[in-house]
């Protein structure tokens, strides 16, 4: 760039002559300057995502270009079921890749790996968040006291039901405990219905131990204790129990039919085939969206079934890497403000989360949100906005561990090999509470 | 032959029905989910044929028009994945580096095949194996070295790499079967070639590729397909939505949470059909030069 | 330019031997020596000899995973030659669609196998699914079968569809033997009054038999790598009924991201289809491989 424009401007000089061109050169070579910085500039974001409405996050790109023209952003999304590995894959073979979509439960395995990297330690505003967001989600987004990111959504796992099902059945009010799910389910079935529980499980789906978390948080349970031991072990423990409940209800009762993913489920739901289920909380919208689903208005939310009826609260999050530090100070620039962008507050407003919870049902982080007129309007379409506050209340993050990921991943078949019959519920809490210690060991030495 | 009894023809065509049934009913089905509002598919009990079938699964596809029922502004509307508006490209993609594997199967396999089929020279049993063996090792073993590979010089998200690995895959089946073929050509007609001063390029030019033309076509083909429809180190190294392949963009969109089963249904349609008009090529190259070859020699 | 013939073929081969010799020397170098290593990208690497063998060999899922695929390969390839010699028969007589059937049967081969995999989760998808649908507007079920989540129909279903893609290639290689068998065999055996049967064991059998054992060859090896179909259909489930080999050194590698564990599979795989290909080359009579003629 810069030879070919001292050519052109040697050429100039030679045509017109030396004197009095000097000003004239001048004001071209400025001009030339200034188109020339302006290229160099346009700094390029690279930001991967899972599959999830793509094409909104492309029109919240072009919207976030036409403010900041300064900087382009590639956006590479990737299948949900493979989003940890394809990321792993990424950033060991350092696939440019500036900013992410991050979960808690990968989070302190990128982080301990080194491949993103705390805001706090890059942006001054990155504190001044802590007050603005709902605690679960602070919770989630922060490793070793230091956060990482700012909610793309945060959300529940929470239990749905077919109100008018039960309410053909005979059945006046949800279940409160899990016996009576399968109470329920077993009076459902008598009526016809063949398994009116249906649960979201593939091996290869990474939110399986999440919505099980959001089951044992029910029961007032959690997995891992402080030490990050695994509680499961403990036949008489919250998480124990959970495990058996679908193993049994799987395969004694035949009353839970498994599932590969919530867009299946919310399909199945609507053939009316079905009661019950535990989902991300968004879904409920979907299955309440009359534009595609038949059964639209019967779904509803109720408590998570158990003693506490807390449940699982979570936050996905953008999250920059250190890739783009290494970059350099314009990159970590146009990284800090995307982020601002996509989840901080912009002229008082949180434009970008606001649209998904209320195009999308998506849930939020961004504490102002929840007293959102459009939000609290968009929202009433689809779920019984005060129980859906109960909830969000009784919501919690869990604890988490370097090798949640990757324990997931043992946990899946050995789940899947207890619900069809294979081994028996105790072998699966047993073998999976001795993946878990032998992957602590290897970390923890 | 002899006369068809009643016996024989019942039998024949009750085969064949059921046969085609097997083969060309999930095709059917595609064609038919493909073109059925998405309400209607996933109900149970059926009632696919409630509503009337429309195109605009494939408007959207190839226009970007968004069918009626996803057209729901700034309310909650049923997602929809401009995943499947790559399919187009996709294809092209696949059509790029398919093509390319079978110009150099063509080119290198004839070459290699040539050697081992006529020429004495070192080590030529030894390599000739060794290049059969490479085929046995499952490609998930060898998928993360390749991919280091392919990292360290700098091919991630490229054609060439891809068309690098295909043609390692490919050219050693190429190599066997073409060898099979030359073999098969009568020796005396080089060595009459040969007493005349030609080289063993000229030979292979001028004599023994032309007459093994439709099996060599048949055997780039082969290739074609095979590099056409891989689908593990396509997923590795294509990663912008702009380089990936069929298979990979396919893939992706059945783990997509967006995807509709009509739009999922109408990109299968749609990616199948450079297939379906490859398959008469391939049936007149590769399988009757392959077989025929095969079975000569 | 004058080359000695055999420089000339040293010449020739090269290309295909480079390229085959980099992608498969190195590879297979490098996973021997991950094998041999903690290789994760969250642990700290280390040497730790034949640590991972032990652990594969030692636990349940590697022999589990075997034995899905030894039983997968063991049903399969003889149905698929089965199929295939009955096939190749029909499409060898004279019948309206003949060309019809021959050129179309290219398409399940030819289509990316995720694809086929993707076609046919709509068929068993168990609440909704095409198959159950049918099945229920015909009045045979009330209720949908779970076709994909109980273990045996989800085998069931991985064979099927395995099937539907290999079927193709295995019948136009066993119809081409089939028309190569010379024809005055089978005249000279009406001749002496041999019926259908004694006509397809005593001639067509043996004519077709060097091709039946590429056929089963191939499709052995084609079973025991099987990767495409499990990973669109099953993903390894329901449980891990339909976990294979190959599908289970993937999660291993890719999922676990435990790339020393899944070398050491990987280098075991490889050598079990060593071993099982040159047991099925050893079963195959002298000279009834092309090669060996020529």
């Amino acid at each position: 760039m810069y030879t070919s424009t001292v050519k052109h401007l040697r050429h100039r000089l030679n045509r017109r002559g030396f004197v009095g061109t000097a000003a004239g050169a001048a004001v071209a070579a400025q001009a030339f300057l200034r188109t020339s910085r302006s290229a160099l500039a346009a700094t390029q974001l690279d930001f991967t995502i899972w599959n999830y409405a793509a094409d909104i996050v492309q029109d919240n790109i072009d919207l976030f270009q036409e403010i900041d023209p300064e900087i382009t952003v590639q956006l590479s999304d990737f299948g949900w079921p493979v989003f940890h590995e394809t990321m792993v894959n990424r950033f060991i073979s350092n696939t440019p890749t500036d900013v992410t979509y991050n979960g808690g439960n990968w989070l302190n395995e990128f982080a301990a790996a080194g491949w993103v990297v705390s805001l706090d330690d890059h942006f001054d505003w990155a504190a001044g968040y802590q007050d603005k967001v709902l605690p679960f989600a602070w919770q989630d987004m922060t490793y070793d006291g230091k956060v990482y990111g700012l909610p793309y959504y945060a959300d529940t796992i929470t239990f749905m039901y077919n109100a008018q099902a039960l309410e053909d059945a005979g059945i006046s009010a949800p279940p409160q405990t899990w016996e009576e799910v399968t109470e329920q389910s077993l009076q459902l079935k008598d009526g016809g219905m063949e398994h009116p529980f249906v649960y979201e499980f593939a091996n290869t789906l990474p939110n399986v131990s999440e919505a099980f978390a959001s089951m044992v948080f029910g029961r007032g349970g959690e997995l891992i204790d402080e030490e990050r031991n695994p509680l499961w072990a403990d036949p008489e423990s919250p998480a124990a129990q959970q495990l058996h409940w679908l193993i049994e209800a799987k395969n004694e009762h035949d009353i839970l039919a498994v599932m590969d993913h919530e867009t299946t489920i919310t399909k199945a739901m609507n053939t009316g085939q079905h009661a019950f289920t535990v989902m991300f909380n968004y879904n409920l919208a979907a299955l309440n969206n009359a534009a595609t689903s038949p059964l639209a208005g019967q779904f509803a939310l109720a408590l998570m079934p158990g003693e506490t009826h807390e449940c699982y609260g979570f936050a996905k999050f953008y999250n920059m890497t250190q890739m783009a530090v290494d970059r350099g100070p314009e990159v970590i620039a146009a990284v800090g403000d995307f982020i601002q962008y996509f989840a901080g507050e912009v002229d008082g407003d949180y434009p970008v989360a606001k649209r998904w919870a209320v195009e999308q049902g998506l849930g939020f982080g961004q504490t102002a949100l929840l007293d959102d007129p459009e939000v609290i309007a968009a929202y009433s379409a689809w779920v019984d906005v005060p129980l859906w506050r109960e909830q969000l209340e009784l919501a919690r993050a869990r604890r988490q561990a370097i090798w949640y990921g990757i324990w997931s991943e043992s946990f899946h078949p050995l789940l899947g090999q207890a619900l069809a019959g294979e081994i028996t519920a105790d072998e699966c809490l047993q073998q999976s509470a001795d993946a878990w210690n032998e992957l602590k060991a290897s970390v923890e030495g | 032959m002899s006369k068809r009894s009643p016996l024989r023809r019942v039998v024949t065509y009750g085969g064949a029905l059921l046969l085609a049934l097997f083969w060309f009913a999930p095709f059917v089905l595609v064609v038919v989910g493909s073109v059925l509002p998405e309400v209607n598919l996933v109900s149970f009990p059926p009632t696919w044929f409630a509503d009337p079938p429309n195109l605009q699964t494939y408007d959207y596809i190839f226009t970007g028009k968004i069918p009626e029922s996803f057209e729901q502004r700034g309310a909650l509307r049923s997602m929809i994945s401009n995943e499947v508006r790559d399919v187009p490209r996709a294809i092209l993609n696949s059509l790029v580096v398919a093509t390319a594997v079978m110009v150099i199967n063509l080119i290198f396999g004839s070459l290699a095949a040539y050697a081992y089929a006529r020429i004495r020279f070192p080590a030529r049993a030894a390599s000739f194996n060794f290049v059969l063996m490479s085929r046995l090792i499952p490609t998930v073993a060898i998928a993360v070295p390749y991919y280091l590979i392919v990292q360290t010089f700098g091919g991630i998200n490229t054609y060439w790499a891809l068309i690098a690995i295909y043609s390692v895959l490919t050219l050693p089946f190429t190599t066997l079967v073409l060898t099979l073929y030359f073999r098969g050509i009568p020796e005396e007609i080089d060595e009459a070639a040969r007493v005349e001063g030609a080289s063993p390029w000229r030979i292979l030019r001028d004599i023994t590729i032309p007459l093994a033309l439709p099996s060599i076509i048949g055997a780039g083909l082969f290739a074609f397909m095979l590099a056409y429809s891989e689908f593990l180190f396509a997923l590795f190294i294509t990663t912008t939505r702009e380089r990936r392949t069929l298979p990979v963009i396919l893939g992706s969109l059945s783990a997509n949470t967006d995807v509709t089963w009509n739009m999922l249904m109408a990109s299968i349609a749609v990616g199948t059909l450079p297939t379906l008009l490859l398959a008469i090529p391939v049936w007149r190259f590769m399988v009757r030069g392959l077989t025929s070859g095969a079975v000569r020699g | 330019m004058t080359l000695s013939p055999s420089s000339a073929g040293i010449l020739m081969a090269a290309p295909v031997l480079v390229l085959v010799a980099v992608f498969t020397l190195y590879p297979v170098g490098r996973a021997l020596y991950q094998s041999m290593h903690i290789e994760s990208p969250i642990f700290p690497s280390r040497f730790v000899g034949l640590q991972n063998y032990q652990n594969v060999l030692g636990g349940r899922y590697f022999t589990d995973a075997a034995w899905t695929t030894l039983r997968f390969a063991a049903v399969t390839v003889p149905l698929l030659v089965a199929l295939g010699v009955l096939t190749a028969l029909l499409l060898n007589e004279s019948f309206v669609g003949n060309t019809l059937l021959r050129v179309g049967m290219i398409l399940p081969w030819a289509l990316p196998a995720t694809v086929a995999g993707l076609i046919w989760k709509w068929v068993f998808l168990d609440s909704w699914g095409a198959l159950n649908a049918g099945l229920y507007t015909a009045g045979f079920i009330d209720n949908y079968v779970a076709w994909l989540t109980t273990p045996r129909l989800a085998q069931m279903a991985v064979i099927v569809v395995f099937i539907w893609t290999q079927l193709p290639l295995t019948a136009v290689f066993l119809l081409a033997a089939l028309q190569a068998v010379p024809a005055e065999l089978y005249d000279a055996a009406a001749v002496d009054g041999a019926g259908v049967f004694g006509r397809f064991w005593n001639i067509t059998l043996p004519g077709i038999r060097p091709m039946l054992v590429i056929v089963a060859l191939y499709e052995t090896l084609m079973a025991i790598t099987n990767f495409d179909i499990v990973y669109a259909l099953t993903q390894g489930g329901p449980g891990t009924a339909t976990t294979m080999l190959t599908y289970f050194t993937w999660v291993e590698s890719f999922k676990k991201l435990d790339f020393g564990v899944g070398s050491a599979l990987a280098v075991l795989i490889a050598l079990g289809s060593l071993v099982v290909i040159l047991i099925l080359v050893r079963a195959i009579p002298k000279g009834a491989l092309v090669e060996e003629r020529a």
